[in-house]
């Protein structure tokens, strides 16, 4: 093995080596210049190594490239000396201009918005999916929980009083809405009965009952802890409904102002939980009504 | 790709890119070599789509999950819509998310490296295997360009036709590129080579041998660079006296495999008496310069550079 491997190689500056092959050919600047078509400017800068006095490098290599070949070198090794004397040029970027802020908005959060967007559509989709099933499944329900008391079906009411058993079991249902001017055709010994029967329930407020009083006509929806749906309908002016449940009750009332709320026999200001007419509000959490 | 009766259908496609380069008139009855592209533009449509399935493909190797591509094509400055909307629809059909297009010329010099951002005049002559591109090129946009129908397949060709007429021998399209890569010349640089050719005698019709010279080489291309000269002479005329100037200041670069014969430089410089550079690594200029530019895209947005 020679012993100059071991020494470290020579760096080759591509300017000097030319200059030193250029000046051993006996040729002038001068004539360099006019045979490569370039100034004499551009050749003393190649010679000296002065890239800032040079254009880009893909012409600066060039240049040295149809040099080295003019004086019949490889240009190879001086092509490599030039790479690592410029690197990290950039060439290509956007033309500066008023609009460029414009079009640099940040892609990154370009993306983060639409997945957020996404993320919100997808959670709006899935509860509305929620409130759909919901809701089937509590119209498929027996709604015995919520009986409108009619005026209308004396005969029914009149083959009540004589059937006890299925008196017995209207007397124990848990909500019923009451018209206070209703009137009952039949007998009146059986008027009375009944009447007494109703206004036993309608007149006295139980604690933890919920009583609506209705002017105008709205929506309702009640539900109970557990999210079980006591009511869905709507209900007419003039109306009361009384509902009693496991508290707290969940109420949504679809034309608040044409409504008021009386929870264990107090009033309930519905106005904070109204948003767009409709009130959302949850009643008998604690004892203290909201 | 097998042949199905007379028609070419793709039916199965046995190689692609080099492998079936070496195919290219040496297959059987049941085979077909087809070269999908020509003159830049697509001449059939449905092997092109089979070979940018392939190429698709091998993107992604064998992973499961394969993700459409986003592609950037680049057509010559000279195509109609119509060959671009052809374009477009392949590429489509053939499995891309997204399908941009771009001139060739200004891919080849983003991939060259030279500075188009600047307000300055660049001039890039690509010449590619079916077409050359001439342009100007300054602020990102393009002030010039034009496209001439004359490549390295015109080179082949026309040392196709010069053995025929010279010495009565039918050679191939792939020995003819060997003839241009190893011996071919555009300027007559005092070097001789030479280089023993096979062929069919036509008056004979058996296989034959004989010696072809650089300098034959040279003549043979004369017409094609003839017409190369032109256009370049052409584009200079046409460019506006400023950014004329500043191309005559740094000169013009050339891409492409055209770039690689052996003294275009020369004869080029000689011709226009410009500084004439050859890019490095002419052959992929234009693929690295496409590359570039969608990467730029994520960063500046798709407008950057008023692609189609």
């Amino acid at each position: 093995m020679s012993e100059t491997n071991f020494l470290p190689t020579e760096e080759v500056s591509a300017g000097k080596t030319l200059k030193r092959h250029r000046i051993e050919r006996r040729l002038s600047v001068e004539k360099i210049a006019s045979e490569l078509n370039l100034t004499t400017a551009v050749i003393t800068a190649l010679e000296a190594d002065d890239y800032a006095q040079l254009p880009e490098p893909v012409y600066t290599r060039g240049y040295i490239h149809a040099y080295a070949t003019l004086l019949q070198l490889d240009s190879k090794p001086l092509l490599q000396s030039h790479s690592t004397a410029t690197q990290g040029t950039q060439t290509l970027r956007p033309v500066p201009g008023l609009d460029v802020a414009l079009n640099r908005f940040p892609r990154k959060l370009m993306l983060l918005t639409a997945t957020v967007a996404i993320i919100l559509i997808g959670l709006a989709l899935a509860h509305w999916m929620q409130e759909r099933t919901q809701r089937s499944t509590s119209q498929t329900r027996p709604t015995s929980l919520a009986v409108p008391v009619e005026p209308a079906q004396p005969e029914q009411l009149a083959a009540d009083t004589v059937g006890t058993g299925k008196l017995a079991a209207w007397q124990n249902l848990e909500q019923r809405v009451v018209r206070p001017d209703a009137t009952w055709p039949g007998t009146a010994a059986q008027d009375a009965a009944l009447l007494q029967n109703i206004d036993s329930r309608s007149t006295h407020v139980a604690d933890g009952q919920l009583l609506l009083r209705f002017t105008e006509q709205c929506w309702v929806e009640i539900r109970d802890v557990h999210g079980q749906l006591l009511i869905s309908k709507l209900v007419e002016a003039g109306e009361q409904l009384r509902i009693g449940g496991q508290k707290p009750l969940s109420v949504l009332l679809g034309n608040a102002q044409g409504v008021t709320v009386e929870y264990a026999g107090r009033p309930v200001a519905i106005k904070p939980f109204t948003r767009n007419n409709i009130a959302r509000l949850t009643v008998g959490a604690d004892d203290d009504a909201p | 790709m097998r042949k199905v009766g007379g028609e070419i259908q793709p039916k199965a496609v046995l190689a692609v890119g080099e492998g079936a380069k070496h195919m290219l008139g040496r297959t059987p009855d049941n085979m077909a070599a087809i070269r999908p592209i020509r003159d830049g533009v697509v001449a059939h449509l449905t092997v092109t789509e089979k070979m940018l399935q392939h190429f698709f493909s091998q993107l992604h190797g064998d992973s499961w999950f394969k993700p459409a591509p986003r592609v950037l094509v680049c057509v010559p400055c000279g195509a109609t819509q119509v060959e671009r909307r052809a374009i477009r629809e392949c590429v489509k059909n053939a499995g891309a998310a997204t399908v941009s297009l771009m001139v060739e010329a200004k891919a080849a010099a983003i991939g060259a490296g030279v500075p188009i951002s600047d307000p300055r005049g660049s001039m890039i002559l690509d010449i590619g295997g079916g077409t050359s591109e001439i342009a100007v090129l300054s602020l990102n946009g393009i002030v010039y360009s034009n496209s001439v129908r004359i490549g390295g397949d015109k080179f082949d060709e026309a040392i196709v036709n010069h053995v025929r007429r010279h010495y009565k021998i039918l050679i191939g399209d792939v020995t003819a590129e060997n003839i241009k890569k190893q011996i071919g010349q555009a300027y007559a640089n005092g070097e001789s080579l030479e280089m023993e050719v096979r062929g069919r005698s036509m008056a004979e019709g058996i296989p034959r041998s004989l010696l072809l010279r650089s300098s034959e080489v040279l003549k043979a291309l004369q017409e094609p660079l003839a017409s190369i000269v032109q256009a370049v002479r052409m584009a200079l005329e046409k460019t506006p006296p400023e950014l004329g100037a500043d191309v005559a200041e740094r000169g013009m670069v050339l891409t492409g495999g055209g770039a690689l014969l052996s003294g275009l430089d020369l004869l080029l410089k000689k011709e226009t008496g410009l500084p004439v550079i050859i890019a490095d690594d002419p052959l992929t200029c234009v693929a690295r310069g496409g590359g570039k530019y969608l990467e730029m895209m994520d960063s500046y947005g798709v407008d950057m550079l008023d692609s189609d």
